[in-house]
Protein backbone atom coordinates (compact mmCIF):
# COMPACT_ATOMS: atom_id res chain seq x y z
CA UNK A 1 0.00 0.00 0.00
CA UNK A 2 1.24 3.51 -0.76
CA UNK A 3 2.31 5.80 2.08
CA UNK A 4 -0.49 8.09 0.90
CA UNK A 5 -3.08 5.35 1.59
CA UNK A 6 -1.57 4.33 4.92
CA UNK A 7 -1.70 7.93 6.02
CA UNK A 8 -5.35 8.27 5.03
CA UNK A 9 -6.49 4.95 6.46
CA UNK A 10 -4.34 4.57 9.57
CA UNK A 11 -3.16 8.11 10.36
CA UNK A 12 -6.53 9.43 11.51
CA UNK A 13 -7.12 6.43 13.84
CA UNK A 14 -3.71 6.70 15.49
CA UNK A 15 -4.81 9.88 17.25
CA UNK A 16 -7.09 7.70 19.45
CA UNK A 17 -4.34 5.63 21.19
CA UNK A 18 -2.26 8.80 21.58
CA UNK A 19 -5.09 10.54 23.48
CA UNK A 20 -6.06 7.42 25.45
CA UNK A 21 -2.46 6.92 26.62
CA UNK A 22 -2.11 10.60 27.57
CA UNK A 23 -5.37 10.62 29.56
CA UNK A 24 -4.56 7.33 31.34
CA UNK A 25 -1.07 8.49 32.30
CA UNK A 26 -2.53 11.71 33.79
CA UNK A 27 -5.27 9.76 35.61
CA UNK A 28 -2.88 7.18 37.09
CA UNK A 29 -0.39 9.89 38.11
CA UNK A 30 -3.20 11.72 39.94
CA UNK A 31 -4.30 8.53 41.71
CA UNK A 32 -0.79 7.98 43.05
CA UNK A 33 -1.47 10.81 45.52
CA UNK A 34 -4.68 9.19 46.74
CA UNK A 35 -4.76 7.34 50.11
CA UNK A 36 -6.51 3.94 49.69
CA UNK A 37 -7.84 4.12 53.27
CA UNK A 38 -9.91 7.19 52.39
CA UNK A 39 -12.15 4.99 50.21
CA UNK A 40 -14.85 2.82 51.75
CA UNK A 41 -15.27 0.39 48.87
CA UNK A 42 -12.86 -2.58 49.19
CA UNK A 43 -12.68 -2.74 45.36
CA UNK A 44 -11.54 0.90 45.14
CA UNK A 45 -9.01 0.32 47.95
CA UNK A 46 -7.50 -2.75 46.27
CA UNK A 47 -7.47 -1.04 42.84
CA UNK A 48 -5.61 1.99 44.21
CA UNK A 49 -3.13 -0.25 46.07
CA UNK A 50 -2.58 -2.20 42.86
CA UNK A 51 -1.94 1.05 40.97
CA UNK A 52 0.47 2.24 43.68
CA UNK A 53 2.48 -0.95 43.24
CA UNK A 54 2.26 -1.20 39.45
CA UNK A 55 2.12 2.45 38.35
CA UNK A 56 5.82 2.52 37.42
CA UNK A 57 5.48 -0.01 34.62
CA UNK A 58 1.92 0.94 33.55
CA UNK A 59 2.99 4.57 33.05
CA UNK A 60 6.10 3.39 31.24
CA UNK A 61 4.12 1.12 28.88
CA UNK A 62 1.49 3.78 28.16
CA UNK A 63 4.14 6.43 27.49
CA UNK A 64 6.01 4.14 25.11
CA UNK A 65 2.76 3.10 23.36
CA UNK A 66 1.72 6.75 22.93
CA UNK A 67 5.16 7.68 21.62
CA UNK A 68 5.16 4.77 19.13
CA UNK A 69 1.71 5.76 17.85
CA UNK A 70 2.93 9.35 17.44
CA UNK A 71 6.10 8.16 15.68
CA UNK A 72 4.09 6.09 13.20
CA UNK A 73 1.78 9.06 12.62
CA UNK A 74 4.74 11.36 11.93
CA UNK A 75 6.33 8.72 9.68
CA UNK A 76 3.16 8.45 7.58
CA UNK A 77 2.81 12.23 7.33
CA UNK A 78 -0.38 14.30 7.52
CA UNK A 79 -3.11 12.95 5.23
CA UNK A 80 -3.90 16.48 4.01
CA UNK A 81 -0.37 16.64 2.57
CA UNK A 82 -0.88 13.37 0.70
CA UNK A 83 -4.29 14.52 -0.60
CA UNK A 84 -2.61 17.60 -2.04
CA UNK A 85 0.27 15.56 -3.50
CA UNK A 86 -2.28 13.25 -5.16
CA UNK A 87 -4.13 16.24 -6.60
CA UNK A 88 -0.90 17.71 -7.99
CA UNK A 89 0.12 14.39 -9.56
CA UNK A 90 -3.31 14.03 -11.17
CA UNK A 91 -3.14 17.56 -12.56
CA UNK A 92 0.36 17.00 -13.90
CA UNK A 93 -0.69 13.73 -15.53
CA UNK A 94 -3.67 15.49 -17.07
CA UNK A 95 -1.42 18.13 -18.63
CA UNK A 96 0.99 15.55 -20.02
CA UNK A 97 -1.41 12.95 -21.34
CA UNK A 98 -4.95 14.18 -21.04
CA UNK A 99 -5.11 17.20 -23.29
CA UNK A 100 -6.18 16.56 -26.82
CA UNK A 101 -3.14 14.49 -27.84
CA UNK A 102 -3.25 10.91 -29.11
CA UNK A 103 -3.03 9.60 -25.53
CA UNK A 104 -6.06 11.48 -24.21
CA UNK A 105 -8.40 8.54 -24.97
CA UNK A 106 -6.13 5.93 -23.37
CA UNK A 107 -7.08 4.42 -20.02
CA UNK A 108 -5.55 6.28 -17.07
CA UNK A 109 -3.27 3.43 -16.09
CA UNK A 110 -1.54 3.52 -19.52
CA UNK A 111 0.26 6.68 -18.46
CA UNK A 112 1.07 7.18 -14.80
CA UNK A 113 3.13 9.36 -12.51
CA UNK A 114 4.57 7.81 -9.38
CA UNK A 115 6.38 9.58 -6.58
CA UNK A 116 9.22 7.57 -5.03
CA UNK A 117 10.96 8.47 -1.79
CA UNK A 118 14.52 7.50 -1.04
CA UNK A 119 14.82 5.75 2.32
CA UNK A 120 17.89 4.27 3.92
CA UNK A 121 15.96 1.35 5.42
CA UNK A 122 13.16 -0.53 3.70
CA UNK A 123 10.64 -2.19 6.02
CA UNK A 124 9.81 -5.31 4.06
CA UNK A 125 10.91 -8.80 3.19
CA UNK A 126 13.77 -7.90 0.88
CA UNK A 127 17.43 -8.62 0.57
CA UNK A 128 19.62 -5.84 1.99
CA UNK A 129 16.81 -3.79 3.61
CA UNK A 130 19.46 -1.40 4.97
CA UNK A 131 21.08 -0.59 1.62
CA UNK A 132 18.89 2.36 0.52
CA UNK A 133 15.68 2.06 -1.48
CA UNK A 134 13.33 4.02 -3.67
CA UNK A 135 9.87 3.27 -2.33
CA UNK A 136 6.60 4.43 -3.95
CA UNK A 137 4.66 6.88 -1.78
CA UNK A 138 2.03 8.31 -4.13
CA UNK A 139 0.67 7.64 -7.61
CA UNK A 140 -1.63 9.48 -10.00
CA UNK A 141 -5.08 8.07 -10.73
CA UNK A 142 -6.97 5.45 -8.74
CA UNK A 143 -5.82 2.24 -10.41
CA UNK A 144 -2.68 0.04 -10.13
CA UNK A 145 -1.87 1.46 -6.70
CA UNK A 146 -0.81 -1.69 -4.93
CA UNK A 147 2.31 -3.84 -5.26
CA UNK A 148 4.24 -1.08 -7.00
CA UNK A 149 7.87 -1.95 -7.64
CA UNK A 150 10.57 -0.76 -5.23
CA UNK A 151 14.12 -0.20 -6.39
CA UNK A 152 17.43 -0.55 -4.62
CA UNK A 153 19.40 2.70 -4.59
CA UNK A 154 22.42 2.59 -2.34
CA UNK A 155 24.25 5.77 -1.36
CA UNK A 156 27.48 3.76 -1.35
CA UNK A 157 26.91 2.14 -4.72
CA UNK A 158 24.99 4.72 -6.81
CA UNK A 159 26.22 3.33 -10.14
CA UNK A 160 24.24 0.16 -9.53
CA UNK A 161 21.03 1.91 -8.50
CA UNK A 162 18.10 -0.01 -9.95
CA UNK A 163 15.38 1.23 -12.27
CA UNK A 164 14.97 4.66 -13.78
CA UNK A 165 13.90 5.84 -10.31
CA UNK A 166 17.21 4.70 -8.81
CA UNK A 167 19.29 6.11 -11.66
CA UNK A 168 17.57 9.52 -11.62
CA UNK A 169 18.17 9.69 -7.88
CA UNK A 170 21.81 8.66 -8.26
CA UNK A 171 22.52 11.04 -11.16
CA UNK A 172 20.64 13.98 -9.62
CA UNK A 173 19.32 14.71 -13.14
CA UNK A 174 16.28 13.67 -15.11
CA UNK A 175 16.85 10.33 -16.87
CA UNK A 176 14.80 9.44 -19.93
CA UNK A 177 14.45 5.97 -21.40
CA UNK A 178 12.29 5.78 -24.52
CA UNK A 179 11.45 3.07 -27.02
CA UNK A 180 11.76 0.08 -24.69
CA UNK A 181 10.87 -3.24 -26.31
CA UNK A 182 7.29 -4.40 -25.78
CA UNK A 183 7.48 -7.38 -23.43
CA UNK A 184 3.85 -7.36 -22.36
CA UNK A 185 2.90 -10.34 -24.54
CA UNK A 186 3.70 -13.94 -23.61
CA UNK A 187 5.64 -14.33 -26.81
CA UNK A 188 8.27 -11.69 -25.95
CA UNK A 189 11.65 -12.92 -27.17
CA UNK A 190 14.67 -13.54 -24.97
CA UNK A 191 16.49 -10.67 -26.69
CA UNK A 192 13.63 -8.29 -25.97
CA UNK A 193 13.66 -9.29 -22.30
CA UNK A 194 17.42 -8.83 -22.07
CA UNK A 195 17.20 -5.41 -23.77
CA UNK A 196 14.38 -4.31 -21.51
CA UNK A 197 16.27 -5.34 -18.39
CA UNK A 198 19.47 -3.55 -19.37
CA UNK A 199 17.80 -0.38 -20.67
CA UNK A 200 15.50 -0.20 -17.66
CA UNK A 201 18.34 -0.87 -15.15
CA UNK A 202 16.64 -3.91 -13.66
CA UNK A 203 17.70 -7.52 -13.41
CA UNK A 204 16.29 -10.36 -15.54
CA UNK A 205 15.16 -12.08 -12.35
CA UNK A 206 13.17 -9.02 -11.30
CA UNK A 207 11.59 -8.82 -14.74
CA UNK A 208 10.67 -12.51 -14.73
CA UNK A 209 9.01 -12.19 -11.34
CA UNK A 210 6.87 -9.29 -12.54
CA UNK A 211 5.95 -11.06 -15.76
CA UNK A 212 4.76 -14.06 -13.75
CA UNK A 213 2.49 -11.71 -11.80
CA UNK A 214 1.14 -10.38 -15.13
CA UNK A 215 2.31 -6.85 -14.40
CA UNK A 216 2.36 -4.48 -17.36
CA UNK A 217 5.64 -2.94 -18.45
CA UNK A 218 6.08 0.63 -19.63
CA UNK A 219 7.55 1.37 -23.04
CA UNK A 220 8.93 4.74 -22.03
CA UNK A 221 10.03 6.19 -18.71
CA UNK A 222 11.20 9.52 -17.39
CA UNK A 223 12.69 9.89 -13.91
CA UNK A 224 12.78 13.42 -12.47
CA UNK A 225 14.64 14.05 -9.19
CA UNK A 226 12.71 15.74 -6.39
CA UNK A 227 14.50 17.94 -3.87
CA UNK A 228 13.51 19.31 -0.49
CA UNK A 229 15.56 22.24 0.83
CA UNK A 230 18.23 21.53 -1.77
CA UNK A 231 18.63 17.88 -0.72
CA UNK A 232 17.68 14.93 -2.90
CA UNK A 233 14.39 13.58 -1.49
CA UNK A 234 13.14 11.18 -4.16
CA UNK A 235 12.10 10.89 -7.77
CA UNK A 236 8.98 11.37 -9.87
CA UNK A 237 8.68 8.61 -12.43
CA UNK A 238 6.50 9.17 -15.48
CA UNK A 239 5.75 5.87 -17.23
CA UNK A 240 3.80 5.22 -20.38
CA UNK A 241 2.59 2.20 -22.33
CA UNK A 242 3.29 4.20 -25.46
CA UNK A 243 6.88 4.38 -26.79
CA UNK A 244 6.85 8.10 -27.53
CA UNK A 245 4.17 9.85 -25.51
CA UNK A 246 6.52 11.28 -22.89
CA UNK A 247 8.04 14.47 -24.21
CA UNK A 248 10.70 15.68 -21.80
CA UNK A 249 10.41 19.29 -22.93
CA UNK A 250 6.70 19.27 -22.18
CA UNK A 251 7.23 17.31 -18.99
CA UNK A 252 9.82 19.67 -17.50
CA UNK A 253 8.98 23.06 -18.95
CA UNK A 254 5.20 23.14 -18.66
CA UNK A 255 3.59 25.48 -16.16
CA UNK A 256 1.99 22.55 -14.31
CA UNK A 257 5.39 20.98 -13.72
CA UNK A 258 6.72 24.22 -12.27
CA UNK A 259 3.70 24.42 -9.98
CA UNK A 260 4.09 20.77 -9.05
CA UNK A 261 7.81 21.11 -8.34
CA UNK A 262 7.33 24.26 -6.29
CA UNK A 263 4.53 22.83 -4.15
CA UNK A 264 6.01 19.34 -3.84
CA UNK A 265 9.22 20.70 -2.34
CA UNK A 266 7.20 22.57 0.28
CA UNK A 267 4.69 19.79 0.98
CA UNK A 268 7.23 17.02 1.28
CA UNK A 269 9.01 18.86 4.10
CA UNK A 270 6.10 17.59 6.20
CA UNK A 271 5.89 14.09 4.74
CA UNK B 1 15.22 47.42 -8.83
CA UNK B 2 14.02 44.61 -6.61
CA UNK B 3 11.52 43.04 -8.98
CA UNK B 4 12.34 39.62 -10.31
CA UNK B 5 13.06 39.46 -14.03
CA UNK B 6 11.89 36.18 -15.50
CA UNK B 7 14.27 34.28 -17.76
CA UNK B 8 13.53 31.42 -20.12
CA UNK B 9 16.81 29.59 -20.61
CA UNK B 10 17.54 26.95 -23.18
CA UNK B 11 18.74 23.82 -21.39
CA UNK B 12 18.84 21.58 -24.47
CA UNK B 13 22.53 22.19 -25.09
CA UNK B 14 23.36 21.01 -21.57
CA UNK B 15 21.79 17.59 -22.21
CA UNK B 16 24.32 14.83 -21.81
CA UNK B 17 24.62 11.34 -23.15
CA UNK B 18 26.27 9.19 -20.54
CA UNK B 19 27.08 5.50 -20.45
CA UNK B 20 25.59 3.94 -17.35
CA UNK B 21 26.11 0.20 -16.97
CA UNK B 22 26.95 -0.13 -20.67
CA UNK B 23 23.78 1.64 -21.74
CA UNK B 24 23.94 5.12 -23.24
CA UNK B 25 21.30 7.23 -21.60
CA UNK B 26 20.27 10.83 -22.08
CA UNK B 27 20.54 12.94 -18.94
CA UNK B 28 18.73 16.26 -18.81
CA UNK B 29 19.49 19.28 -16.67
CA UNK B 30 17.82 19.14 -13.28
CA UNK B 31 14.91 21.61 -13.32
CA UNK B 32 15.98 22.67 -9.82
CA UNK B 33 19.25 23.99 -11.31
CA UNK B 34 17.61 26.30 -13.86
CA UNK B 35 17.14 29.91 -12.68
CA UNK B 36 13.57 31.04 -13.25
CA UNK B 37 14.24 34.69 -12.52
CA UNK B 38 17.05 37.06 -11.66
CA UNK B 39 17.28 40.51 -10.09
CA UNK B 40 19.96 43.09 -9.45
CA UNK B 41 19.97 45.91 -6.92
CA UNK B 42 22.17 48.00 -4.67
CA UNK B 43 21.86 46.56 -1.17
CA UNK B 44 21.93 49.46 1.30
CA UNK B 45 22.61 47.11 4.25
CA UNK B 46 25.79 45.62 2.85
CA UNK B 47 26.66 48.61 0.70
CA UNK B 48 27.17 46.24 -2.21
CA UNK B 49 25.59 45.60 -5.57
CA UNK B 50 23.77 42.23 -5.47
CA UNK B 51 22.47 39.85 -8.11
CA UNK B 52 20.04 37.15 -6.92
CA UNK B 53 18.66 34.03 -8.59
CA UNK B 54 15.29 32.42 -8.06
CA UNK B 55 14.73 28.70 -8.57
CA UNK B 56 11.81 26.32 -8.73
CA UNK B 57 12.61 24.88 -5.30
CA UNK B 58 12.34 28.32 -3.65
CA UNK B 59 14.86 29.79 -1.23
CA UNK B 60 14.28 27.52 1.77
CA UNK B 61 17.77 26.12 1.57
CA UNK B 62 20.33 27.62 3.96
CA UNK B 63 23.20 29.34 2.17
CA UNK B 64 26.90 29.79 2.84
CA UNK B 65 28.90 32.85 1.81
CA UNK B 66 32.15 32.37 -0.11
CA UNK B 67 34.53 35.26 -0.69
CA UNK B 68 35.72 34.92 -4.28
CA UNK B 69 38.20 37.81 -4.24
CA UNK B 70 38.39 41.21 -2.57
CA UNK B 71 35.45 42.49 -4.59
CA UNK B 72 33.07 39.60 -4.99
CA UNK B 73 31.18 37.21 -2.73
CA UNK B 74 28.92 34.26 -3.64
CA UNK B 75 26.09 32.77 -1.63
CA UNK B 76 25.94 29.07 -2.37
CA UNK B 77 23.27 26.62 -1.20
CA UNK B 78 24.61 24.56 1.69
CA UNK B 79 23.03 21.31 0.49
CA UNK B 80 22.83 21.71 -3.25
CA UNK B 81 25.82 23.96 -4.01
CA UNK B 82 23.48 26.07 -6.17
CA UNK B 83 24.28 29.76 -6.74
CA UNK B 84 21.70 31.95 -5.00
CA UNK B 85 23.33 35.35 -4.81
CA UNK B 86 26.46 37.24 -5.71
CA UNK B 87 27.55 40.52 -4.19
CA UNK B 88 30.08 42.95 -5.52
CA UNK B 89 31.77 45.76 -3.60
CA UNK B 90 31.36 48.54 -6.14
CA UNK B 91 33.06 51.12 -3.93
CA UNK B 92 36.21 49.01 -3.73
CA UNK B 93 36.38 48.93 -7.54
CA UNK B 94 37.04 52.67 -7.40
CA UNK B 95 35.71 53.22 -10.88
CA UNK B 96 34.07 56.28 -12.34
CA UNK B 97 30.49 56.20 -13.58
CA UNK B 98 31.53 55.38 -17.15
CA UNK B 99 33.75 52.45 -16.23
CA UNK B 100 31.70 51.02 -13.37
CA UNK B 101 29.14 49.00 -15.31
CA UNK B 102 31.78 47.55 -17.61
CA UNK B 103 34.01 46.61 -14.68
CA UNK B 104 31.19 44.99 -12.74
CA UNK B 105 30.05 42.96 -15.75
CA UNK B 106 33.61 41.82 -16.37
CA UNK B 107 34.21 40.92 -12.71
CA UNK B 108 30.96 38.93 -12.50
CA UNK B 109 31.63 37.09 -15.76
CA UNK B 110 35.18 36.15 -14.78
CA UNK B 111 34.14 35.08 -11.29
CA UNK B 112 31.43 32.80 -12.69
CA UNK B 113 33.91 31.29 -15.16
CA UNK B 114 36.23 30.51 -12.27
CA UNK B 115 33.36 29.02 -10.30
CA UNK B 116 32.51 26.75 -13.26
CA UNK B 117 36.12 25.65 -13.62
CA UNK B 118 36.58 25.03 -9.90
CA UNK B 119 33.45 22.94 -9.54
CA UNK B 120 34.07 19.23 -9.88
CA UNK B 121 30.42 18.28 -10.08
CA UNK B 122 28.79 18.43 -13.51
CA UNK B 123 25.39 19.31 -12.10
CA UNK B 124 26.87 22.36 -10.34
CA UNK B 125 28.71 23.45 -13.47
CA UNK B 126 25.38 23.41 -15.29
CA UNK B 127 23.84 25.61 -12.62
CA UNK B 128 26.69 28.16 -12.79
CA UNK B 129 26.56 28.20 -16.60
CA UNK B 130 22.82 28.81 -16.48
CA UNK B 131 23.27 31.54 -13.87
CA UNK B 132 25.74 33.23 -16.23
CA UNK B 133 23.25 32.92 -19.08
CA UNK B 134 20.48 34.35 -16.91
CA UNK B 135 22.64 37.42 -16.23
CA UNK B 136 23.49 37.77 -19.93
CA UNK B 137 19.80 37.53 -20.87
CA UNK B 138 18.88 40.40 -18.56
CA UNK B 139 22.11 42.36 -18.29
CA UNK B 140 20.70 45.72 -19.36
CA UNK B 141 17.99 45.68 -16.69
CA UNK B 142 20.25 44.13 -14.06
CA UNK B 143 23.23 46.40 -14.39
CA UNK B 144 21.10 49.44 -15.20
CA UNK B 145 20.73 49.84 -11.43
CA UNK B 146 24.46 50.63 -11.27
CA UNK B 147 23.83 54.02 -12.84
CA UNK B 148 22.21 55.14 -9.58
CA UNK B 149 25.22 53.93 -7.56
CA UNK B 150 27.70 55.74 -9.75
Amino acid sequence: MLRQEWSEKLGKWLIIPIWVCAVLVSFISALLKADPNQFQSPLAQSSIRYLHNSAWWIILVLTVAGAVAQLIRSYLGPSVVWHTVQYLLDQYREEMFGKGGSSSDDPQYFHRITLFKHVSWHWGVVRWPWSGWMIPVARSGYLTRSRIAKFRASENDPGNAEGVAGQAWAQGRPVQVYGLPDINSDSASENALADYASQGYVSRKWLERRRKKRKSHALSLLGIPVEVKGRPWGVLVVDSQSPNEIISEKALKGQRYKTLGRFLSRLLEKA
Amino acid sequence: MREWLEVNLDTEKLKQSRKIRDIVVELLVSPYDVPEAVRGFFDQETNRFAVEFKYMGGVDEPGKDHQQDRYLKFRIGENSGRLYRLEIDVNALKANSVELRMLVEQEVSEALDQLIQRSGRINRQDNYRLAKEAIAARQDQLFGALAQVA
